[in-house]
């Protein structure tokens, strides 16, 4: 697929169920180092799966972000530095929209800074929930103000009010073609719970250990692959080098505590990314991790 | 048959050249001896028995446009320079990236936004950043008449780039100096920074 960035200021209709918006982004000020950015627009839309709204019945919708060659955009905790993009939702009446689905995200090197979040294309995704009560011959509209920021030597932010039309109809809805693909990859980037899976935080003075317990049938050397991103930040120190060790289908990552960095009873929370060599049938690629503190050391 | 394998410890260390780690609160701030835009070196140990801060910038940064252009930045300088605070904005911005500016270029730039700090120190070896851990712009540092760091973070509690919100956010470098100039306890002595990223 072949994608068009424009610069400046711009207004591109999609055709039916998408509506692209008008990208604003804030202008940077000329510096010595800062004509890049001034160059530089990424854009959005707002995308639904399927073409329209049976009463009742849940569908995805997404904010799908276009990334110009080069720049990223951020995870929901970007790291070292950047910015989350912000959604604020304006659903019709009728129509409730859940919390934004993160795929998991890819770790940006800038040492000695890390960050966290996505190039070139991501979807942010989120349930829509349409009351029974709707009526067929409505039209549902959802609306969204999108903020985000995008990075590569400089950084710029986007902003984006985007809106969405669909009909509602008594059938089964049919999936739009031209999103389905990015749809279905989308939900595989999504971070699973797998009980299987064991997870345990160790904390030192200095360090805290994510202690992960596999399930049998993991390789061994999927574990040493293996990436931990936290939810939160100000936890562990991202830049720090991280040892790790991994015996038979127990696993330890040792990560530098960050000065202050303070972590409660429910230890390290995020996401373990396993290698690509890790996915396959009924294997996740992206686990959610609750790693609770374990007494002693 | 599948034999069971057995794995010994394996030690994998990511080879990640540098750190930063930064002095948590209450330790010793980090010494620093740093030029400023019109030729002047500034060491923290000029400025001992002060209340110190210091703002990691670039102006080309969204996030710190949003304090200039709203005035923020500048009307916490003003206020807490008047008060006997030392503030000194800092860019670790090495030579050509993003941020980086000639000192002729920053004379002017200062002048032009009414920058009110005490002095704009040019950190283009990024030493003073690395020390205290400057991740973002802003990020922002107090250290104590003590000399020990007593705030280190976000300016505010509002993330976003946002210009209208920087006057109503929570500010937490206006608390903390607040806190420490009345001989107070600082409520949030830690938070957590946000901005661009510092271009060392």
């Amino acid at each position: 697929m072949t994608r068009v960035y424009k610069t400046g200021r711009f207004a591109a209709g999609l055709a039916a169920a998408a509506l692209l918006a008008g990208c604003s982004s804030e202008r940077s000020t000329p510096g010595d180092v800062q004509a890049s950015a001034r160059e530089v627009s990424s854009r959005a839309a707002l995308v639904s799966r399927v073409k329209s709204v049976q009463p009742g019945q849940p569908f995805l919708v997404g904010i799908l972000i276009s990334l110009p060659e080069g720049w990223h955009t951020y995870w929901s905790n970007p790291g070292d530095a950047g910015m989350a993009p912000t959604v604020t939702w304006r659903p019709p009446e009728g129509v409730t929209i859940g919390p934004l689905m993160w795929p998991y995200p890819q770790r940006f090197d800038d040492p000695p800074l890390v960050s966290f979040g996505y190039e070139k294309e991501v979807l942010l995704m989120a349930e829509a929930k349409p009351s029974a009560d709707l009526g067929a011959g409505q039209t549902v509209t959802v609306g969204c103000d999108v903020s985000w920021l995008i990075c590569k030597d400089a950084c710029v932010i986007q902003n984006a009010t985007l809106e969405l039309a669909l009909p509602v109809g008594g059938a089964v809805p049919e999936t739009d073609g031209r999103w389905q693909d990015v749809f279905s990859r989308t939900e595989k980037t999504l971070p699973q719970h797998d009980a299987r899976w064991q997870f345990r935080t160790r904390s030192g003075d200095e360090t805290l250990t994510l202690l992960v317990a596999a399930p049998d049938d993991t390789p061994p050397e999927v574990l040493v692959k293996s990436v931990f991103f936290p939810f939160e930040g100000g936890i562990v120190d991202f830049g720090t080098p991280v040892s790790r060790s991994s015996s038979g289908r127990r696993y330890s990552l040792v990560m530098a505590r960050e000065a202050d960095g303070e972590v409660g009873d429910e230890g390290l929370t995020g996401v373990l990314v396993l290698p690509k060599e890790a996915s396959g049938k009924g294997r996740a690629r992206a686990l959610i991790v609750r790693a609770p503190l374990s007494g002693g050391t | 048959m599948r034999k069971e394998l057995i794995v010994a410890a394996v030690i994998v260390t990511m080879a990640v050249g540098v750190v930063v780690g930064g002095p948590a609160i209450g330790e010793k701030a980090p010494a620093f001896s740093v030029t400023d835009i019109n030729g002047k070196t500034h060491a923290l140990s000029d400025y001992k028995g002060k209340l110190v801060v210091l703002e990691w910038t670039n102006y080309g940064c969204p996030f710190v446009k949003k304090h200039y252009s709203s005035q923020n930045m500048q009307k916490l300088q003003k206020k807490y320079t008047g008060k006997d605070v030392v503030w000194l904005t800092v860019c670790s911005s090495a030579k050509g990236k993003g941020g980086w500016m000639t000192a002729e270029n920053w004379q002017k730039r200062v002048k032009d936004n009414g920058t009110a700090s005490t002095a704009v120190l040019l950190d283009t070896d990024g030493k003073a950043g690395k020390a205290y851990g400057a991740r973002t712009t802003p990020h922002m540092f107090v250290v104590g008449s003590d000399g020990k760091l007593i705030y280190k973070g976000a300016i505010d509690d509002d993330r976003s780039g946002d210009p209208k919100k920087a006057a109503t956010a929570k500010n937490y470098v206006a608390a903390a100096l607040d806190a420490a100039l009345a001989g107070k306890k600082i409520a949030e002595p830690s938070t957590n920074p946000y901005g661009c990223s510092v271009k060392y």
